[in-house]
């Protein structure tokens, strides 16, 4: 059945404190596990709360990844949303979790837009993706 | 039981192309839904593909909404998440739909770092 996308929602608990409050770390390892997706970097936005804790969003051609974090509990909330079939969320969800050092995580897969009919093959012009315009 | 965030997956239907093509509406529902929700905006961050399709996420005080619109299909796969108890994701998800004139929509609600203390299960 088509889809359009596939989400990841991705729960990490027991990540040392200090990884979860590096707000230049997190920007750099969720704009890699977007590349290593494969996909195309628009926009980022990270942003750090006092005391403590950041929230971040990759802007990507292909949809978006986000992360809140909450050093005190050792915890992270990371969404990886994709479309098409040319990125594998999996990919980034390896990188962000073995990078985080996490005791624990747990994966809910979501497919969104089922049994729509829209597809694109990779390799092909994508003029979705590739003649986006920045705004 | 504790639970740190509320996130809304809805799927919206049936609207009309011209709403889910148009990136400064798109963009001005996402953060109209957010204030309706009660929440604090600090970054939009929308863009527009060709020949159609707006992405966008608005990130909040209380963590995110995001977007992503096929106006060929009338469809729009919105997130709303949201965290500590003054903001109600709902009233952003009904303001999205509502605004969207959107024919249908379905939605889960995922509750995110639920943290609890282990619990003895008994066998009745």
């Amino acid at each position: 059945m088509d889809t359009l996308g596939r989400q990841l929602l991705i729960e990490l608990t027991g990540c040392p404190g200090h990884l979860l409050d590096d707000e230049k770390e997190l920007e750099a390892l969720l704009i890699l596990a977007a590349k290593q997706t494969g996909a195309e970097v628009l926009q980022v936005h990270f942003h750090e709360f006092e005391p403590e804790g950041i929230s971040g969003v990759v802007v990507i051609s292909e949809s978006h990844l986000t992360i809140h974090t909450w050093p005190e509990y050792g915890y992270a909330a990371v969404d990886i949303f994709t479309c098409g079939d040319c990125v594998d969320p999996w990919k980034a969800c390896e990188i962000i979790n073995a990078r985080l050092q996490a005791a624990n995580y747990t994966v809910m897969e979501i497919k969104r837009g089922v049994g729509m009919s829209w597809k694109k093959n990779c390799g092909e012009d994508d003029t979705n993706a590739k003649n986006a315009d920045f705004v | 039981m504790h639970q740190l965030g509320r996130h809304i997956l809805a799927e919206i239907y049936g609207c009309p192309a011209e709403v889910l093509n148009d990136i400064k509406r798109v963009e001005e529902i996402l953060v109209n839904a957010a204030l309706e929700a009660g929440a604090e905006v600090r970054e939009v961050v929308f863009h527009k593909f060709s020949p159609q399709g707006v992405s966008g996420v608005v990130v909040i005080s209380e963590s995110h909404l995001a977007i992503h619109t096929w106006p060929e299909l009338g469809y729009a796969a919105v997130d709303v998440f949201t965290c500590g108890d003054t903001v109600n994701p709902w009233d952003a998800c009904n303001y999205i739909t509502t605004h969207f004139e959107a024919q249908n929509m379905t939605a889960t609600e995922v509750e995110r770092g639920i943290f609890s203390e282990p619990k003895q299960v008994v066998n009745l």
